[in-house]
């Protein structure tokens, strides 16, 4: 009995120690461009993830497609997708009436990439929709309407005061 | 009458031909000013 | 009498400041129609209540002012400096309607970068902002650019040895001459003509590296915009990171190495005289200390490791080197990566080469090459002259257009001025360092806002401490102006005021 038992955990530990690791371990930690660019020694040659809004300019090029993904407050990073990995369709790109896809890359980040001649830059290795993008909303507002028909009143007002002839003498 | 449109025509030529060659003299300089930055690089690797 | 001529100054000023603003809001309707071009309607609405805002305040002022005085020198000093607040002022207001600023002094600083061509912004959210208010950005920097020039020039051309006294720093008395017409002309006819072949050129590279093609010649026309008026806006955050292609860097700083040369040079070789480019002084200068200061920089990134090879090297530490030098601003890394991987020597030259800045007028800033020349000229004739024989006669001379004798009035002019900058530079670097902000940190971003410059080393955002934002913005504006403006309408108020002080105690 004793024998079956040792028998049975040496199978199980076998079996946790040398069974593979289901994929799901592969996601690194979602970084920001601002923590990039600021500790851009630790990250050099690592493979991170990074997750922006697409910017207006899907740039194709030769050997792969240039994004610029949008992070936050005047901070967004370039992503060179290779052209051997698989870019999905991007629906959306930012513009004033658009809200852009939010993408998901895992790539290797690059300091200085030599490839593209210093760059600080994320090649990716993996790239998903997150979010897709909407229409976005830039509602009018009414009052700044009242504002242009009274101030254009009143400029035309003035207009005319500074354009008529000062017929003084044929006046009175 | 027909002297004046001469003149202005061949006077237009002129000045379009100048400022041709003015760009691309300023252009050239700043061409080569650009190309001597480039060597610079260069030779600090070179020492290296 | 007195009283009288005293009006009449008022009148003068207000009269242009007026005709100014109203060239302002006229400017206006550019942003409003791309809104409308790109059916940005709110966008639109916004600029179409700045248009009406802008013209209103300007023909008020006119209207009251109205007057058939030419102004004189003084008047044209205030008017310059006066009307660049009144302007700083309303061309905020799309900024405010657009919802990006955080306050209205915000705005202010924004448009006061702007005008002065530095490029420094507190905008929130850039790459989020309409088509409209990006050309607004842009095209403020054109006109500020520009404008300045034809200021500078027209002292110029005001008497040959005396207005070149007063661009140096030595004032006087003189009416506007009325070939400034003349001038102005030619300086738009230079400067359109590059703005066509700049945009062309831009804009076809923009669409061989993935631009759309609807959007491409907005891009050029604002990156040349921006390079030729040596402001250094860009439509993006990313700044030149944007467009990831070395053919548009290098297109750009071949325009904003132009931008940044002497109008009166690009006249000249214009005209025929070529060879004025390899002899002027400040051309010599500036290719002297733009090596210099490169190799400076080079040094420190190799001391550092900085970059993997010589085109690396090239391409990050040429292109801001240069964009500083020129003081342009456009930048083809991040802020921070000058404070995190170029490290202090790195950021001390190009804080040099900020400082040196452009030529005379032309729409760059720093002390000016042709100072910069004059001075080391000047030195050199001393130490000749202290090697010389007690009677021996040594005469310096420099090459600007035409040979012209260097003085001790000139050098001793030139020198002025760039003691004045160093001490507005060491101000702005203090105030910086009181907040806390290391050495090397604050001096570059104080440098780069009073040569007008607007590389960025992180310093510049909108929670940065107010005084500093104050700072920043006299200095952009000193430095625009060259002290010389600003002095004038301080002097003319602190006058105006003691003057009427006198009246009220004589009645």
């Amino acid at each position: 009995m004793k024998r079956l038992w040792v028998a049975l955990t040496v199978v199980a530990l076998a079996v946790l120690i040398f069974a593979p690791v289901p994929v799901r371990a592969g996601q690194p930690l979602v970084l920001s461009t601002t923590e990039l660019v600021e500790n851009s020694y630790k990250w050099d040659g690592k493979t991170v993830s990074f997750k922006g809004e697409v910017l207006q300019d899907l740039m194709v090029r030769e050997d792969g497609t240039w994004m610029n993904l949008s992070d936050g407050n005047n901070t967004a990073m370039g992503v060179f997708v290779p052209k051997d990995v698989a870019m999905p369709v991007i629906a959306r790109v930012e513009d004033y009436r658009t809200i852009g896809d939010v993408v998901l890359v895992t790539g290797v980040f690059h300091r200085v990439c030599v490839q593209h001649q210093g760059e600080t830059d994320i090649h990716a290795l993996n790239v998903t929709v997150v979010t897709p993008g909407s229409p976005r909303e830039n509602p009018i507002h009414l009052d700044r309407v009242v504002w242009l028909v009274v101030l254009s009143g009143l400029l035309g007002l003035v207009m005319w005061l500074y354009y008529r002839k000062p017929a003084r003498a044929t006046k009175h | 009458m027909n002297v004046m449109k001469e003149r202005t025509r061949t006077r237009r030529s002129t000045f379009l031909r100048r400022d041709l060659l003015g760009m691309l003299t300023e252009v050239a300089f700043t061409g080569a000013l650009i190309g001597v930055g480039l060597l610079i690089s260069w030779l600090f690797f070179v020492g290296r | 009498m007195v009283r009288r001529v005293w009006r009449e100054d008022f009148r003068i000023i207000g009269y242009y400041t007026g005709l100014v603003t109203i060239g302002v809001g006229l400017l206006m309707l550019v942003p409003m129609m791309t809104s409308l071009v790109f059916r940005e309607w709110a966008s639109a609405l916004d600029f179409a209540v700045s248009v009406a805002l802008t013209l209103l305040v300007g023909y008020v002022l006119a209207l009251i002012s109205r007057t058939k005085s030419t102004p004189g020198l003084t008047h044209a000093m205030v008017i310059a400096a006066g009307s660049w607040l009144v302007a700083m002022v309303l061309s905020g207001v799309p900024y405010m309607l657009s919802g990006h600023m955080k306050s209205f002094l915000d705005a202010c600083f924004d448009t006061m970068s702007g005008f002065t061509t530095t490029g420094m912004f507190l905008l929130q959210d850039l790459d989020h902002i309409s088509e409209g208010l990006n050309m607004w950005r842009h095209l403020l920097t054109y006109v500020g650019g520009q404008g300045i020039v034809v200021l500078a020039l027209t002292f110029l051309i005001g008497s040959t040895g005396g207005a070149f006294k007063i661009m140096v720093g030595e004032g006087k008395e003189e009416k506007l001459e009325p070939n400034v017409r003349h001038i102005a002309v030619l300086i738009w006819r230079i400067s359109l003509i590059y703005l066509g072949v700049g945009t062309l050129v831009l804009g076809v590279l923009a669409i061989a590296n993935g631009i759309k093609v609807h959007l491409a010649f907005f891009h050029g026309a604002y990156i040349f915009m921006s390079a030729w008026s040596t402001g250094g806006f860009a439509p993006y955050s990313q700044n030149m990171l944007y467009y990831h292609s070395s053919t548009v860097e290098i297109a750009s700083m071949v325009f904003f190495i132009l931008g940044s040369f002497n109008f009166a040079l690009h006249y000249a070789v214009w005209s025929g005289n070529r060879k004025e480019i390899l002899r002027n002084v400040e051309i010599v200068s500036f290719t002297i200390t733009v090596l210099t200061t490169f190799s400076l920089v080079c040094l420190a990134l190799m001391q550092r490791g900085v970059y993997p090879d010589a085109v690396a090297l090239f391409r990050r530490g040429f292109f801001q080197l240069v964009s500083g030098h020129t003081t342009t601003g456009q930048s083809n890394i991040y802020a921070r990566t000058f404070v995190r991987e170029w490290g202090p020597l790195g950021m001390l030259a190009t804080s040099i080469a900020m400082a040196i800045g452009a030529s005379a007028a032309s729409t760059g800033g720093g002390f000016k090459g042709l100072r910069v020349g004059i001075i080391v000229k000047g030195i050199a004739t001393d130490v000749r002259k202290l090697l010389s024989p007690e009677r021996a006669v040594v005469t310096g001379h420099y090459h600007h257009l035409h040979d012209n004798i260097l003085t001790d009035s000139v050098v001793k002019s030139a020198a002025v001025i760039v003691v004045l900058y160093i001490l507005v530079y060491a101000v702005g670097a203090v105030v910086g360092m009181a907040y806390g902000y290391p050495m090397a940190d604050a001096l570059f971003e104080s440098v780069s806002a009073g040569s007008n410059t607007g590389l960025s080393c992180g310093v510049t955002q909108a929670g940065m401490p107010t005084l500093l934002k104050i700072v920043y913005m006299l200095e952009m504006w000193m430095g625009r102006l060259e002290f010389l403006s600003v002095f004038t309408l301080f002097g003319f108020i602190a006058t105006s005021l003691r003057s009427m002080r006198l009246r009220k105690a004589a009645a």
